[in-house]
């Protein structure tokens, strides 16, 4: 029974562990920059400072409403980071990439023209792009936590081979 | 807990650095390999805890267990909280590597005063009391270590500074209450090398 009891208890851990892991998704399309940031438990980061940095220059800084998201029309310079601040060391961190940018407003512009000459299939094709996006931001929060529990079984690793290996200096010294 | 990178000035860095190598040092000195176990287990404990959120208002604040860890090591705590740190540091992004020495120092204050809390305490008090003291005090040293290192890098975080301090008291709170189940469950068990 106690075994028991410990096996749902450990079900458990991770999902506690990873609650307040921040994740951060973003775009720049068009001038328009959409920002969110949310933990690991779907909460949203409300209100966190986030900034914008173009190498170690900070081009701009702002925070984010009460629903973790930010939407604005910014002049901004691709490549950049995006540097979210939860609070009390959370912080979470996304490069927005310049040739992706490009891609994206190649693919925009496409819209946009399609949208002259509209028909079904062009339609469909506005609404999976849509929902791609959205999908995309579910998969990021999907990584982000994986990753992170990846990363904490990962250090646990390195804190048992750097004790057991002073371990076994230290015997071997002691002989 | 965890000051983040680049928040604090090169003053602070540079003189809780120097605060903590010679009693990182010390303790790596005089761990015997026996205990060197012990000092492993503690650092897995904290690195594992540490990412076990407890959410006040809009913010939360993380579990540290700095009691346990500290009667159990003692000195050598700042060796076992330092290298979970910097593995947090590296690896998930909990902190920092230039705030790494005032992180640690501010735990590793925190976990002394509960070894030295627990020494002078256990023969005087119930160990109910005893116990939640121990569990309740180092949070709360922690927590005003943060506050002080924040207040003395700018100006500007005496907010976040203040912030963090009253967010930690409910923590201490929790901790405390964790502490005497835990010290019962000790008790009980009597297990082997945890000296309690």
């Amino acid at each position: 029974m106690k075994i028991l009891k410990l096996f749902l208890m450990t079900l458990f851990v991770p999902m506690v562990m990873l609650a307040h892991s921040l994740s951060v998704t973003s775009s720049y399309e068009d001038g328009e920059l959409f920002i969110e940031s949310f933990f690991g438990d779907g909460n949203p980061c409300k209100g966190c400072t986030f900034k914008i940095k173009n190498g170690q220059k900070e081009v701009f800084t702002n925070k984010l409403g009460d629903d973790g998201s930010f939407e604005q029309s910014v002049e901004l310079k691709t490549p950049f980071d995006v540097h979210v601040n939860g609070g009390m060391g959370h912080w979470a961190d996304l490069t927005i990439d310049g040739d992706e940018m490009e891609d994206k407003s190649e693919s925009m512009n496409s819209l946009n023209a399609t949208m002259n000459s509209i028909d079904e299939t062009k339609i469909r094709q506005i609404i999976r792009s849509e929902l791609n996006k959205q999908n995309t931001k579910i998969e990021t929060m999907i990584a982000k936590n994986k990753s992170n529990l990846e990363k904490m079984l990962v250090g646990l690793g390195y804190i048992l081979g750097i004790f057991g290996l002073w371990q076994l200096l230290a015997q071997r010294l002691q002989k | 807990m965890h000051i983040s990178e680049g928040v604090l000035s090169s003053n602070i860095i540079v003189t809780s650095s120097l605060i903590l190598a010679p009693l990182v040092i010390n303790s790596v000195r005089k761990l015997h390999p026996h205990d060197i176990s012990k000092v492993a287990l503690l650092s897995a404990l904290f690195f594992v805890i540490s990412t076990v959120h407890l959410p006040i208002g809009v913010t939360s604040v993380h579990f540290m267990m700095l009691g346990v860890i500290g009667i159990m090591l003692g000195w050598h705590s700042f060796t076992a909280l330092l290298i979970a740190l910097l593995l947090q540091a590296l690896l998930i992004g909990f902190g920092g590597i230039s705030s790494l020495a005032v992180n640690t120092l501010n735990t590793g204050v925190g976990a002394l005063s509960g070894y030295y809390l627990f020494k002078i305490l256990k023969d005087k008090l119930p160990v109910n009391i005893t116990s939640f003291i121990v569990g309740f005090v180092p949070i709360i040293l922690a927590s005003i270590g943060i506050a002080v290192a924040l207040m003395f890098s700018n100006d500007d975080f005496l907010t976040v500074a203040k912030t963090a301090l009253i967010a930690h008291i409910p923590l201490a709170f929790v901790e405390g209450i964790m502490m005497v189940f835990l010290f019962k469950t000790l008790q009980k068990y009597q297990i082997k090398g945890l000296s309690i």
